[in-house]
């Protein structure tokens, strides 16, 4: 197809088009050498102030420490109690809400993506059009409802709303919807209980879809902080992202302690970027699979 | 070498609003990197209550439930205070509790401040150096139209106890204790700090903060910065003769509701957005639609 | 299953058992046993709460008590409070004003990694990503310090004392600069996976029919990537309209509400729920969905629009 065309297209001489190409490639590395340094910048910051004492992070916020300390770090196990218990209430939430909310997507894509059911496809377009309806409209009721059943400031207030995801859902369905039902059908023959059919053929071969969408909802929910913010009074009940920006001085109050919070900051972020160098492609696919085929 | 003598002020001679803004630009003008105050344009407010505590009958609505915002006189003389100092430019305009707040101390841009009772503690955590240098007065009394001086942050505190709760009797007697006899006020001191307000505790709390004893188990650092030590003794003297201003604003139920709407207009008086008028009718208007009768809660 | 398939004696056996176990226990019921455990939840924890709160949205309820019943008071009052239209105002302006620079420069990016140009894509992408995965609460409060007035990194690089937080004139452009920030990476692996789709011969034919790089990008690639951009720009909006962490960790101090010349529309729904105020804050959160409503519908109309012009 191309060679018939040749003649047309005006040539450069094959040398100047090599530099060309040459210093193109070197601007686009350097560009985005530059753009990747800039943007990560903040979590440089983040890091490097969270060995500062809490006055020079006041003075010099931005460059190195002139004086590197550890003082921060240890603030997080003095402070009030002991800020690694609000690390083990966003680990419980954010598991939690992780295997449950998984499992109960999971379940729900396979029947959508591999039974004819009646209302199948009504039913689906629904969920899907629920999408449009800002989860933040459930606040208020949500609020009333839990206090009423005394449930401020408990775990099951923090982890039940987060875990149904319409999101979740349509993406497991839509990469078990590629998984060749074949599969299944063999299966079946071979006298495979429904049950079985979920649990020991779809997951394993979803097992990357739904290994992505845990990693995002488990982003989603450690990262959050609207809903724990309504839903919990008690300092020690909060997630650690809750707690970080209200950080005060332990004796004083009001001023906040920007050491301790960096190192908070630090600690909080660390195992999701554990998980992200871990998983990297499973992260970037599970954006996708929800996303580009919609 | 006291910075107010080197710029020819004395802080006896304030009796106006108008001689406070014409010692704080002499001040500003003899060292141009300093402010006697700092006052950004999103003011935390309290001062508010500095100034209208001062008024007769301090209140957001009367009893019946009518606003009277726009009335009483304390809340137009607020904005006016807020408005003529910053427009006078004799304040640095940094926020309290902005990052740049305390770097103001530490750079002495800062060298007064209008609040004194809770800055002895804030202001030893931030300028230790600086121990010995600050030193204190009572507000002047600087409006013809108030009762009384200024600068009662009458904050205060209302304890509601819940009948409803385990132990609402022994929780009453707590309080009571603790708060309103002399030696709870004691206890209290001896705690965290706190100036007793209970009358009868005073000699006790002064002899004990003329001769301060260093908590047991108390870090070097941390005693250094006792406000004992930074302000010396006199400190307290001037601090209990300032309790005798002490004096309670009426706040009513709605009061969490009402303080930041002030407080939004404020900010909309400060940066030129609104007249001083304007501003109160405003406020007025939004507690009205917002909040309805502040005493049905 | 109808396929007639040679079977041993053993096999017509078990086939049998397996159609008499599947029939006892009804094919039919497998699937909506499936997705009972999502629907069920998914009614008690969204469903039933949304209509809780439209029902709720009529009423005066301090959350104990009885509650009065007011028509449509609530929303009359939300639409004359001059707090509601400044806040919808910087929701508003938060969305416009991130979302083109955003979307841009996310494409673009993907459009260079994509490129032959860039041989080190695996190592490029997932640290253009990465700023993603921080959460927005930790981002705000180093910017915080990198903002700050005095000694933040911005002025010091500038030379100059721009109040970026303290002044509400510029704190807004240091939100939609966060929302900038944070947002890039994600779009752009969605940009990146959907470059990765487009057939290369459609781009070969391009280029030998004459056409110049960026001819190629705005004739070829951009039609073919309508359908993503209409679904970023709708998903982005309807996440606009929901702003919340941004703005207030940013500017308020500890956990307090940021002053309504800042604030996002979803403020208000939290200041009338800790004044207890639940019929009014349930009542802007059903103005915040007919707001997303209107908005994703002018936003289809207008980008199916042009695609139908264009072709």
């Amino acid at each position: 197809m191309m060679s018939a065309q040749t003649s047309a297209i005006p040539q450069k001489s094959s040398q100047r088009y090599r530099t060309e190409r040459q210093i193109a490639v070197i601007a686009a590395n350097v560009f985005l050498t530059i753009y990747v340094l800039l943007a990560l910048y903040p979590l440089f910051i983040m890091f490097l102030n969270s060995f500062k004492s809490d006055s020079e992070i006041l003075s010099n916020p931005s460059y190195l420490p002139h004086v590197w300390t550890l003082n921060s770090y240890q603030a997080i196990f003095k402070y009030h109690g002991g800020l690694w218990r609000n690390f083990v209430v966003s680990a419980i939430v954010s598991v939690t809400s992780t295997v449950v909310g998984v499992f109960l997507a999971a379940m729900a894509a396979f029947a959508f993506a591999k039974y004819t059911f009646k209302g199948r496809d009504a039913i689906f377009a629904a969920l899907l059009a629920t999408m449009m309806v800002p989860g933040e409209i459930t606040i208020p009721p949500l609020y009333i409802i839990f206090s009423k059943l005394h449930w401020l400031d408990t775990y099951q207030a923090l982890i039940i709303p987060t875990v149904t995801s319409v999101f979740g859902l349509f993406m497991l369905r839509q990469y078990m919807l590629s998984v060749p039902t074949a599969l299944i059908e063999a299966a079946r023959i071979d006298g495979a209980s429904h049950w079985q059919l979920f649990w020991n053929i779809m997951v394993p071969t979803s097992a990357p879809a739904i290994g992505a969408l845990a990693i995002l909802h488990f982003m989603g929910v450690w990262n959050s902080y609207l809903w724990p913010l309504v839903i919990t009074t008690k300092q020690e009940m909060q997630p650690i992202l809750v707690v970080l920006p209200n950080m005060t001085d332990p004796i004083i109050g009001f001023l906040p302690v920007w050491g301790t919070i960096m190192a908070g900051c630090v600690l909080a972020t660390l195992p999701i970027i554990i998980v992200f160098i871990a998983f990297q492609d499973k992260f970037m696919s599970g954006v996708v699979v929800g996303a580009v085929k919609g | 070498m006291d910075l107010f003598d080197q710029a020819g002020i004395k802080v006896s001679d304030i009796k106006t609003v108008s001689d406070l803004i014409t010692v704080g630009k002499a001040f500003h003008a003899k060292f141009p990197n300093s402010y006697i105050w700092n006052m950004g344009p999103t003011p935390a407010g309290y001062n508010g209550w500095e100034i209208m505590g001062a008024y007769p009958d301090p209140r957001f609505a009367t009893e019946d439930g009518k606003y009277v915002v726009t009335t009483n006189q304390c809340f137009a003389d607020n904005f006016k205070f807020h408005k003529d100092i910053f427009d006078a430019k004799i304040a640095l305009p940094i926020d309290d509790w902005s990052t740049d707040w305390q770097k103001g101390f530490t750079d002495s841009a800062i060298c007064g401040s209008f609040i004194a009772t809770w800055m002895k503690f804030f202001l030893p955590k931030f300028v230790p150096e600086q121990k010995g240098k600050w030193k204190v007065d009572l507000w002047p009394v600087l409006q013809p139209l108030a009762d009384q001086r200024y600068g009662s942050d009458a904050g205060g505190s209302v304890y509601v106890i819940f009948k409803k709760c385990p132990n609402p009797t022994l929780a009453v007697d707590y309080n009571n204790k603790m708060w309103l006899t002399k030696a709870g006020a004691l206890a209290v001191y001896k705690a965290v700090g706190n100036t007793p307000a209970v009358k009868s505790a005073r000699d006790d709390f002064l002899s004990m903060a003329k001769n301060p004893q260093r908590p047991e188990g108390m870090s070097d650092d941390v005693w250094a910065v006792q406000p004992a030590n930074f302000f010396g003794p006199d400190y307290f003297e001037l601090e209990l003769k300032s309790y005798d201003y002490l004096k309670v604003f009426n706040f009513d139920p709605s009061a969490t509701k009402e303080k930041p709407i002030l407080d939004q207009w404020l900010n909309k008086v400060l940066t030129g957005a609104a007249s001083i008028s304007e501003a109160l009718a405003n406020a007025q208007k939004d507690m009205e639609s917002q909040i309805g009768n502040p005493y049905k809660v | 299953m109808g396929t007639a398939k040679p079977v041993t004696t053993t096999q017509a056996v078990v086939t049998l058992a397996v159609r008499r176990r599947r029939i006892r226990w009804g094919d039919a019921l497998a699937p909506y046993l499936f997705i009972s455990p999502f629907i069920l939840s998914f009614i008690t924890l969204f469903i039933g709460p949304a209509i809780y709160s439209f029902v709720l949205s009529f009423f005066r309820y301090k959350g104990y008590g009885s509650a009065t019943f007011l028509g449509l008071d609530n929303y009359k009052a939300i639409v004359t409070y001059h707090v509601f239209w400044t806040e919808l105002r910087n929701t508003i302006f938060y969305w416009l004003a991130h979302v083109f620079v955003l979307m841009i420069a996310a494409f673009l990016l993907a459009v260079l990694v994509r490129s032959t140009i860039i041989s080190r894509k695996n190592i490029y992408k997932p640290l253009i990503f990465l700023p993603n995965i921080l959460a927005t609460v930790a981002t705000a409060l180093v910017f915080q310090s990198l903002f700050g007035t005095e000694y933040g990194v911005i002025n010091s690089l500038l030379g100059t004392k721009i109040p970026w937080l303290q002044d509400y004139g510029y704190a807004r452009w240091v939100v939609v600069f966060l929302l900038i920030w944070h947002g890039i990476g994600w779009w752009f692996v969605i940009y990146l996976a959907g470059l990765t789709t487009i057939n290369p011969e459609v781009e070969e034919a391009a280029t030998v029919d004459g056409a110049s790089g960026w001819q190629r990008l705005r004739y070829v690639t951009l039609p073919l990537m309508r359908n993503t951009f209409i679904f970023a720009f709708v998903i982005d909006a309807i996440g606009s309209f929901r702003i919340f962490n941004e703005p207030n960790v940013l500017v308020a101090r500890g956990g307090s509400l940021a002053n309504p010349d800042m604030a996002p529309l979803l403020n208000l729904l939290m200041s009338d729920l800790r004044s207890a105020r639940f019929g009014s804050s349930a009542a802007v959160g059903w103005i915040l969905f007919l707001l997303v409503l209107v908005v994703s519908y002018f936003q289809f109309r207008i980008m199916r629009g042009t695609g139908e012009e264009a072709e």
